[in-house]
């Protein structure tokens, strides 16, 4: 994982996240990766998506030219720094104790700050960090790129991750500082002849100086005796700045004052670079981690992981269904009121007792019941019709003749009725002017019309004259229907759509 | 035929009368919130699949159908071919042959399809109503097909015939149950499918497994919740407005400006953080409307929100000293005079023009140096201790709303929260935890991810106690 590919998933998740589907499949071709090498393997896949130029291109040239400018002008700082300390204007000596504080001081206690914010750099707003150079460096260069600019504002880094690349470039142009130094002390050394002193304002005796030399030069002093400059040395070349001139002892001494070069070179090598170096390694893996991190934590990552390993489970129709139009007109033959009697009653579905209790509740009255639909036969059904076919047949004067027709039917259906009460049977007093047959058919309001019956309504309507649908309600509800289940009836008739047939909407 | 070869995995079709709940019931097993579902009889016309899938492999495949219209007819060209009791499958395909093209069979066809390719028979009747003989006929034409089957006693109205049901039914069906897919209710659902397993032996392990993906399902889509939540309140406190101005100082209307852009951002981030956990828990097509309609008496800088859902003013200051906040925040809380009153605070912000110490409630607005001429005002963190718990509350309410609702219910949700919801929750242990985590969220800095998790924890613990 590079700084280039968290820049890759940054601009390629919003836009190309997929499906759980796609995912898992994706999840599922690569079963034995880690985390990383899933992410890894996604990016590679998606990748070709992306318009050219990338971010990640964009920003990987950009961040090489900040790193190589800034190791440039890190080098050049390094080399004036070093020159400026180490010119010898002939008059006084280079003092060493500045050298050494560029070359070992600052260095040590910059490489202590770096550490202290490595430490820290897992807080988002570090401020050791935003002090650092490279920091202001970053800032003052983005200026002179308004075109990179409007890409690199797009990319909003994560804060821990910009901690370390800015903790990481420090680290580089401190190196090339150092280097600079160096070569300066190398180059001012061998073009020219410098006289090395200390001094200092603080009363520091030429022993206990040597012990603070022994100290910088322990790591090298057990290999490279030369380069550790002796009491003697040290005794000799102690400058008083209050003298105002060289003792004749330092100029007898002059070319032994040389000999300092080669720990000054030495401490440089060693604090300067040789630290800095484990420092700028340290910085590396830092951000190397930090990078890995930053991915898995990347919006958008997480939620990918999830959706490669853990399993689609789908539940739903995978087929979206047409959406149910209601027909919400409703039917328009319709009475309030129930005749006091017809000349038949028809339970749907319904045994006799039921019927003449509603019968009873609704005050209608009839000569003939019957029960048509539930377990009746389809035969039991046709018998019924026939013999309100048959005795409407004779009531309207058909000829006697005729009626044999009839008859066989008749006696079928004969099981399936049973004479109402109130008037007396049509055969013992035909009414030859009422000649309109006019039949109320009670239903179960809560059960739905079905096509059975719908079957059975278009058969008695081709019988009868008129056929009052009357939707009841349940023992419970005093027979009275919802109005709900009214309309459901409603709605059926209008569909059915019968002259002869009205329903009951109280 | 086709229809002999053992299936590869069981299936079940749900028939019956029509308008007695089968869809509702696929619907709730299905979580499927685009079935159609209709008080008119017939809104089902076609046969559909519901297959449970697993990375696309069929665990066991449900069919919603249309109902019996013509039972007794159907029965009637049974009867007629004659045939013995070994026959009478053979004589049901036969039907299906017959009449595959017949309008006046559609609806049986369709129906009789699925269960003669070998679905096991869920048949569904409505147990608030009393039983009539003319379902005699269809339970008849169910044997007739020889599958294994169940019925179940979908009450839908209030009253209770179940005991004539029970009668009735065990005459033709060894296993009776009971559903209301009108509950989303997990142990019913659990309950409905330990009695489907038993429809015959080779299912049982496809089924049992169905159980232990929904019971890991369920936890899934509890943590996905919990994230969205937990995220949507870090969010929350944690935005920064910011806004330009010209000038020397801000005016009353930028201030303005800026606030009411504040605002509007943080009820985007919940209406986002809504349309999530609808997602998560299928109900993506919850009436929106009428949603956002409702909402406006609980809206989010409303005055009855905050005494409501939020703390009282006890409950705050005992909160910021539990919490390891500083105890002058509390005292501030609880002498800071007229300002104080964050229900009216709030209100304030609602009632506009003017009331900037309302938006202070909220989080100050400061004002930032120039850069480049311009300068800029900004709001946020949210400095309000009592925002996220209402915030807070106000989202386990609709997700609590949204996870406990049956994939059957149709029409607007009605998100009326009242005072007993807080104390359904929020408990002086887990305001205390809660809000630590809402001291770092107000930090402005970024969580981490353990810090995150841990307090996506303490919802998802919350939520479980909901639901
Ligand atoms: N209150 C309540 N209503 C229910 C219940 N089950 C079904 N309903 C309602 O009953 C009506 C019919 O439900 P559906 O699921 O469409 O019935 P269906 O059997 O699929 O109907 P068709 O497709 O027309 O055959 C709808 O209005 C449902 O809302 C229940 O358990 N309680
Ligand atoms: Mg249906």
């Amino acid at each position: 994982m590079t700084l280039a590919h968290y820049i890759d998933l940054a601009q390629l998740l919003p836009k190309h996240l997929g499906t759980h589907a796609q995912n898992r499949a994706f999840g599922l071709e690569n079963p034995d990766s880690t985390p990383t090498e899933q992410i890894e393997a996604w990016r590679t896949q998606h990748i070709d998506r992306l318009e050219l130029p990338r971010w990640s291109d964009v920003f990987v040239k950009y961040h090489y030219w900040i790193g190589l400018i800034g190791g440039v002008m890190a080098f050049v700082l390094g080399a004036i720094s070093g020159a400026t300390l180490l010119s010898y204007s002939g008059k006084a000596p280079v003092n060493v104790v500045y050298f050494l504080a560029l070359a070992v001081g600052v260095p040590v206690v910059t490489m202590g700050l770096a550490l202290i914010s490595m430490a820290r750099a897992s807080r988002a707003h570090n401020v050791l960090v935003h002090l650092s150079p490279a920091s202001w460096m970053e800032k003052i260069l983005s200026r002179f790129s308004p075109k990179n600019q409007e890409t690199l504002e797009n990319l909003h880094f994560n804060p821990r991750l910009s901690n370390w690349l800015v903790i990481e470039r420090a680290q580089m142009m401190a190196w090339w500082f150092a280097f600079g130094v160096l070569i300066a002390l190398l180059g001012v050394v061998v073009t020219q002849d410098v006289a090395f002193a200390w001094s200092t304002t603080l009363s520091v005796t030429p022993e206990q100086f040597h012990r603070l030399v022994g100290w910088i030069a322990a790591p090298w002093s057990a290999w490279l005796p030369s380069a550790v400059p002796s009491v003697d040395l040290i005794e000799q070349s102690q400058f008083f700045r209050l003298g105002g001139k060289l003792d004749n002892a330092m100029i007898h001494h002059a070319a032994q004052l040389g000999q300092w070069w080669k720990f000054l070179a030495m401490a440089t090598l060693v604090y300067a670079l040789g630290l800095r170096t484990l420092v700028w390694i340290a910085a590396r893996i830092g951000l190397r981690r930090s990078v890995k991190e930053a991915v898995l934590t990347l919006e958008g990552v997480p939620v990918l992981l999830e959706q490669m390993n853990t399993p689609v489970v789908e539940t739903t129709a995978q087929q979206p269904e047409p959406a149910f139009v209601q027909d919400s007109d409703s039917y328009e033959r319709r009475v309030t009121e129930l005749e006091p009697s017809y000349d038949a009653v028809l339970g749907w579905a319904m045994d006799r007792e039921t019927i003449r209790v509603i019968l009873d509740t609704l005050q209608v009255e009839t000569s003939l019941i019957a029960d048509p639909g539930g377990n009746r036969t389809l035969e039991e059904d046709a018998g019924i019709v026939a013999q309100i076919t048959n005795e409407m047949m004779r009531m309207t004067a058909i000829p006697r003749k005729m009626w044999g027709m009839f008859d066989e039917m008749r006696s079928e259906a004969m099981k399936a009725m049973i004479p109402g009460k109130g008037r007396s049977s049509a055969e013992e007093t035909p009414s030859q002017e009422d000649a309109s047959k006019d039949v109320l058919m009670l239903v179960k309001s809560w059960e739905p019309p079905m096509m059975d019956w719908v079957d059975f309504l278009e058969d008695l309507a081709g019988a009868v004259d008129r056929i009052t649908v009357a939707p009841i309600g349940t023992a419970e509800e005093g027979y009275r229907a919802a109005s709900r289940d009214v309309t459901v009836w409603s709605r059926k008739l209008r569909l059915v759509d019968l002259e002869k047939v009205v329903l009951w909407q109280p | 035929m086709a229809a002999l070869i053992a299936s590869p995995h069981p299936r079940f079709a749900v028939v019956g009368h029509p308008n007695k709940g089968k869809s509702s019931i696929v619907a709730s097993l299905a979580f499927d919130d685009t079935v159609q579902i209709s008080d008119t009889p017939g809104t089902t016309t076609r046969t559909r699949s519901f297959p449970l899938t697993v990375d696309g492999a069929v665990l066991y495949e449900l069919f919603d159908t249309p109902g019996f219209q013509r039972a007794r007819q159907v029965l009637a060209w049974l009867k007629a071919q004659d045939v013995g009791a070994d026959k009478r499958p053979e004589a049901v395909r036969a039907f299906l042959r017959v009449h595959r093209d017949d309008p006046k069979f559609a609806d049986e066809v369709e129906l009789l399809t699925p269960i003669m390719a070998g679905a096991g028979i869920l048949y569904v009747v409505d147990g608030s109503k009393p039983y009539g003989e003319e379902y005699e006929a269809e339970m008849e034409i169910l044997r007739w097909t020889g599958q294994p089957s169940m019925a179940l006693i979908n009450r839908i109205g209030t009253e209770d015939y179940s005991a004539q049901w029970e009668a009735a039914l065990g005459q033709y069906f060894k296993l009776i149950r009971t559903y209301d897919p009108m509950a989303r209710d997990f142990d019913g659902h659990i309950a409905l499918l330990e009695g489907i397993a038993q429809l015959r032996q080779e299912w049982m392990p496809s089924v049992k497994r169905s159980i232990a993906l929904f019971e890991a399902y369920r936890q899934r889509l509890l943590g996905a919740t919990a994230q969205s939540i937990a995220r949507l309140v870090q969010r929350t406190i944690a935005h920064v407005e910011r806004l330009q101005f010209a000038g020397e100082a801000p005016t009353n209307m930028d201030k303005e400006k800026l606030a009411s852009r504040y605002q509007e951002h943080l009820r985007r981030l919940e209406q986002r953080e809504q349309r999530d956990v609808e997602a998560i828990w299928h109900h993506k097509h919850l009436d929106k409307e009428q949603a956002t309609l409702l909402f406006d008496g609980i809206d989010l800088f409303s005055r009855e929100s905050a005494s409501i859902f939020g703390l009282t003013r006890k409950e705050m200051f005992v909160t910021g000293m539990a919490g390891g906040a500083a105890a002058g925040a509390g005292i501030d809380l609880l002498f800071g005079g007229t300002t104080f009153l964050l229900g009216s605070a709030i209100g304030a912000v609602v009632g506009g023009v003017g009331a900037y110490w309302g938006f202070e409630e909220l989080s100050e607005i400061r004002i930032l140096g120039t850069t480049l001429g311009k300068r800029s005002l900004e709001m946020g963190p949210m400095t309000n201790r009592n925002f996220p718990y209402i915030l807070l509350g106000r989202a386990l309410y609709h997700a609590h709303t949204v996870a406990s609702r049956s994939h059957a219910v149709r029409g607007t949700v009605q998100l009326v929260m009242d005072e007993t919801f807080k104390e359904r929750w929020l408990g002086d242990e887990l305001r205390t935890e809660l809000e630590t985590y809402h001291k770092t969220f107000r930090s402005g800095e970024e969580p981490d991810a353990e810090t995150f998790k841990e307090y996506e924890g303490l919802i998802y613990r919350s939520l479980e106690m909901l639901l």
